[in-house]
């Protein structure tokens, strides 16, 4: 296999930064196939995150801002992104240096720049999710956000993870020294721009000019609609999917000027109610099937009820589960 | 034998204003820790970077002094029984001091006889006792906003990771936050990274700047106070003052490294503010100016780490910036298309607080309320006051205040530049650029007339909208700015020395609300925001310094003057409020200020006694007594000599001068008889005596004043 040059490509960054996360134990998993803002949406972070289960994720994630985005023709400013997510639940003691050693990994060295953690109080509120941590800064342009979750879905967690998002486009224009984004070498030899530019004009011109509100809006009710029935049943994959598409739609139709200010907060809370009981339902989902991720006995005999007593522990995820006593 | 003591809190990077107040609570803590456990020491420092927060006190007495406390136990009734012999009560008593029955002594007490014994405490060696009490102050710092990242209730700013607990050489035995404290601190996060050893608490400063750490605020701030001032220095100028900057700098680095960078001139055409807003508010970067005063195209960073890559740091400081000023000048440029007086109607499109109607609304309450307030301050500032009110809220709508969410805190600021630039007169667009203020403690009043009456009316509407809506502050809880906006009218009629009665302000500020609504609870909001306000006031009087009791003397004086139909609180017009405060307080160490406040506590106790309803005026007919009459004679000489002095706020020549007084009232003490059985007789003394109490309540309610012989009753 030929030797990674994370400062000739994109791509050679990315997989580094597999390479890097891999070997920390984390499964690789791959984009979610639905539209999402931002890792976080992905259920291998939002549900994933819930609960007392132990969890090493990391994955490339497209997000997709529709109101960000510039017909193609800002440097900096595009409405499909890409994001390197990582989740590590529980948050391991020396989580900051391995976040910088994963820089190191990618060709950035802390003693030729200036990195800062420069506190920020994440907040999703779509997501009902919140967490304290920081926006790492290089050289005074932020490249990743760090936080430690404290709550999803409106729920206190259970384990605090530390999930750490790298903004891929940027870091990669830094380490290859690019002022445009177009410029961007995403493999030897073709550029972000030939890639994207097409796409990023037409995205653009949809997003603002074309999309048909009427029919957002009506998609917007249809989704909300399937999302409770399917949560009501129990079916917590497809009903957090409708989820993930109210969400879009939300920030398709804000792209679209449709939602006026007053608007916006209802339908932000809509969404939110959404995202709450999704994480309630998996929560319970998990705690039926016995939390199978805890492979560790102290913890199973923390956390899993015995087998005869069928009901699984109410609230396992909540605040007020067990946490309070230490393994 | 003594040694010193080590407590360093290891945590990832903490937000830099979270450090000082911290630091303030370590300290405090150590102290009041140390003296609990009768542990002697000598000096206590305190030090913090972002990542560590750590408090060394200099020669901690190697042992607890020993120590004897007097304990009482139960009555002595209940001590013994019928044929003598202890009682469970007492024996129980014994038994948890520690204590010897022959050692039980009776002791008399104002609620009768109890038992008591004499315990002694032996002094332990300070290594052991010194664990525990460093852990709670350590869990017991609080913070703006605190997480937890282990799977309990453990909660701090940032995650906790290692501690330092050194007794000497020694380590104290220190568990929190899932640790134990060592000796092995950390080095620079990149200079340095990984384990550092502490030999000996007296070596923390030294072990740690061998690892690219400079432990102590003072001495790195002062290094990279030099360092960005020899830059700018070098750039042809000098450094914008700023010390909040300086202080966040210095807790956002370990080994602070200044460097200076550049942006294109033509950049200088944006408004000052504009620009050093640009530079600090995410880059914390220090702008420079000439010696005339004028902004320079050149800013001063501070990196944490060595010159080492300087020149990468600086292209992409210089990159970043140069990004956020294009931004600035997109946003000047469109917001200059729209001048302030076009945008007025959009006004109405915004919501100003939940329920409270529109930005229009506000602003044709401010003008109104700018008329008041003008009659009574200065009525030629009047028409450029309201002319601002009508503006002073468009710069919400521009892009810079609207969409640029960095320039927020140049609310006003940028609305008085595009008013000067609409070409609206200069006493309308400083007004507007000077309402907000003062925005903080540090932060000066308005300077221009129009300027104090238009910054006073959208506080007073501020806090009365907020009163009417329900958003009261509570406890530290105040989302809405209450108690800011309060304390800041507050401090410009002191500092402005404008005297304005807060009790019909608040009437005139509360008038649109209700006519707008009239099922609101009128005489309940009312009652609250005079309490609101009078609070506002004692905590204005506290922080200048006032001693509590000729505080209270002040706010609680009942000021009566002719063809006012009720009292006016002493509270209500601050200015003058603290004025009467600190003459009385001044007045202490006079010879005759004792007689003076026993003298009004003479007078004031016989009242207090008297359920007698008094008439509205003296019967002069029923002034018989030469005692009596001696009084009336002293009462209407003093009256005669202070009413001038009242108007001129003369205070310091009142107080003599009610003391002109003190024989006659002595006299009438001595010789009159209050409580007589004639009813109106008795009427007549007791109205009398009133209205003396009533002429030193005009200033003072000296009842409030604790002299010297009172202190240890």
């Amino acid at each position: 296999m030929p030797e990674l040059s994370p400062k000739r490509s994109l791509q050679d960054m990315i997989l580094a930064l597999q390479q890097y996360w891999a070997a920390r134990g984390c499964v690789i998993q791959q984009p979610y196939p639905s539209e999402v803002g931002a890792g976080t949406f992905n259920p291998a972070t939002f549900l994933r995150s819930l609960g007392p289960e132990p969890w090493r994720v990391a994955f490339v994630e497209p997000s997709r801002r529709p109101k960000d985005g510039r017909y193609g023709e800002n440097p900096h400013r595009f409405q499909q992104f890409y994001q390197y997510q990582v989740l590590l639940k529980p948050a391991p003691a020396d989580v900051v240096e391995q976040y910088f050693d994963s820089l190191r990994a990618i060709g950035i060295d802390p003693l030729e720049h200036d990195l800062r953690l420069v506190e920020d109080d994440w907040e999703s509120p779509t997501l009902g999710a919140a967490g304290l941590g920081w926006q790492v800064l290089m050289d005074g342009t932020e490249i990743s956000q760090f936080t430690y979750f404290q709550q999803c879905g409106g729920i206190e967690v259970a384990i605090v993870s530390a999930e750490l998002t790298y903004g891929l486009d940027r870091i990669g224009m830094m380490l290859q020294g690019k002022d445009r984004v177009q410029d961007l070498a995403w493999a030897p030899g073709v550029t972000w721009g030939e890639l994207w530019l097409q796409n990023e004009r037409e995205w653009s011109r949809y997003n603002f000019e074309l999309a048909d509100v009427d029919g957002l809006f009506d998609m917007f009710k249809r989704w909300e609609a399937e999302a409770l029935r399917l949560l009501e049943l129990d079916l917590v994959a497809p009903g957090y999917d409708c989820v993930i598409k109210c969400s879009h739609l939300f920030n398709l139709l804000d792209a679209r000027g449709a939602i006026s200010v007053s608007e916006r907060v209802g339908y932000i809370g809509r969404v939110r109610k959404l995202a709450r009981r999704s994480a309630t339902a998996y929560l319970k989902q998990r705690a039926a099937l016995g939390f199978p991720l805890i492979k560790d006995e102290a913890q199973r005999a923390r956390w899993v009820k015995p087998a005869e007593d069928n009901a699984a522990p109410a609230n396992a995820g909540a605040s007020s589960a067990p946490r309070g006593a230490k393994a | 034998m003594s040694r010193d003591l080590l407590f360093e809190i290891g945590v990832e990077e903490l937000p830099a204003g979270y450090v000082p107040p911290a630091l303030e609570q370590l300290e405090r803590g150590a102290r009041a820790m140390l003296a609990e456990l009768r542990l002697e020491s000598g000096e206590i420092e305190k030090l913090a970077t972002p990542r560590r927060l750590a408090i060394t006190a200099r020669g901690v007495a190697e042992r607890q002094a020993d120590a004897s406390e007097e304990a009482m136990g139960p009555a002595s009734r209940v001590a013994w029984d019928a044929e003598g012999k202890p009682t469970k009560a007492l024996l129980g008593f014994c038994a948890g001091k520690g204590a010897e029955l022959s050692a039980v002594r009776r002791v008399a007490t104002p609620k009768g006889e109890y038992v008591a014994v004499t315990v002694h405490h032996t002094g332990k060696p300070a290594r052991e006792v010194l664990g525990a009490p460093l852990a709670a102050l350590a869990q017991r710092l609080t913070f703006p906003k605190t997480m937890r990242w282990l799977d309990d209730e453990t909660r701090f700013a940032r995650p906790v990771r290692w501690m330092v607990a050194l007794l000497g050489d020694d380590v104290i035995p220190v568990s929190a936050f899932a640790l134990e404290a060592g000796r092995v601190s950390q080095g620079h996060r990149f200079l340095a990274p990984g384990p550092v050893e502490i030999p000996n608490a007296s070596r923390y400063a030294e072990a740690l700047a061998s690892r690219h750490v400079i432990a102590g605020q003072r001495e790195r701030g002062a290094r990279m106070r030099s360092q960005v001032e020899a830059l700018a220095r070098a750039a042809g100028g000098r450094v914008v003052a700023d010390p909040e900057l300086f202080e966040i700098n210095n807790f956002l680095v370990e080994w602070p490294t200044a460097f200076a960078g550049a942006f294109d001139t033509g950049f200088l055409d944006l408004p000052r503010e504009v620009i050093v807003t640009a530079l600090r508010e995410h880059q914390r970067f220090f702008a420079v100016e000439n010696a005339a005063g004028r902004l320079l195209p050149a800013f001063i960073a501070v990196r944490n780490g060595e010159a080492h890559g300087i020149d990468t740091v600086r292209k992409g400081a210089e990159d970043v910036l140069i990004a956020r000023l294009d931004d600035a000048r997109f946003y000047w440029n469109s917001d200059l298309k729209l001048p302030p007086a076009h945008r007025v109607d959009a006004l109405a499109g915004v919501v100003w607080m939940e329920g409270l109607g529109s930005l229009r609304e506000k602003a044709r309450r401010l003008e109104s309320l700018c008329d008041w307030i003008a009659a009574r301050l200065e009525p030629g500032a009047a028409a450029h006051a309201r002319r601002a009110a009508l503006l002073c809220k468009t710069d919400l709508l521009s892009e810079m205040i609207g969409s640029g969410k960095e320039y927020a805190s140049l609310e006003g600021v940028m609305g008085g530049h595009y008013a000067r630039r609409a070409g609206e007169p200069e006493p309308v667009a400083a007004a507007i650029s000077e309402h907000h203020r003062p925005r903080g403690p540090a932060d000066a009043p308005p300077a221009t007339a129009a300027g104090v009456i238009l910054a006073l009316a959208d506080k007073l509407d501020h806090v009365a909208g907020a009163f009417v809506g329900g958003k009261v502050p509570s406890g530290s809880e105040d989302p809405y700015g209450v108690r800011r906006a309060a304390n800041g009218a507050v401090r410009i009629l002191i500092e402005q020395e404008r005297h304005l009665d807060l009790r019909d302000a608040t009437m005139e500020s509360t008038r649109a609300f209700f006519a707008a609504d009239p099922n609101l609870s009128q005489a309940e909001i009312v009652k609250k925001l005079g309490e609101f306000w009078r609070g506002r006031v004692e905590a204005a009087l506290d922080e200048r310094g006032v001693p509590y009791d000729a505080r209270d003397a002040a706010l609680e004086a009942r000021i009566v003057t002719d063809g006012a139909a009720r009292a006016r609180p002493g509270w209500i017009d601050p200015c003058d409020c603290l004025e009467r405060a600190r003459t009385l307080a001044g007045f202490r160490a006079d010879a005759r200020f004792e007689p003076l406040v026993v003298l009004f506590k003479r007078v004031a106790n016989i009242l207090a006694k008297a359920t007698e309803s008094l008439p509205a005026s003296l019967d002069r007919a029923r002034v018989i007594e030469p005692a009596e009459r001696m009084l009336l004679a002293a009462l209407d000489s003093a009256r005669a000599r202070t009413e001038p002095l009242w108007e001129r706020r003369a205070y310091a020549e009142i107080l003599p001068a009610l003391l002109a007084m003190e024989s006659a009232i002595h006299g009438f003490f001595d010789h009159v008889m209050v409580n007589v059985d004639d009813l109106p007789t008795r009427v007549s003394r007791l109205k009398l005596l009133a209205e003396v109490r009533e002429l030193f309540l005009r200033g003072w309610d000296l009842s409030k004043v604790v002299v010297e012989g009172e202190k240890s009753a």
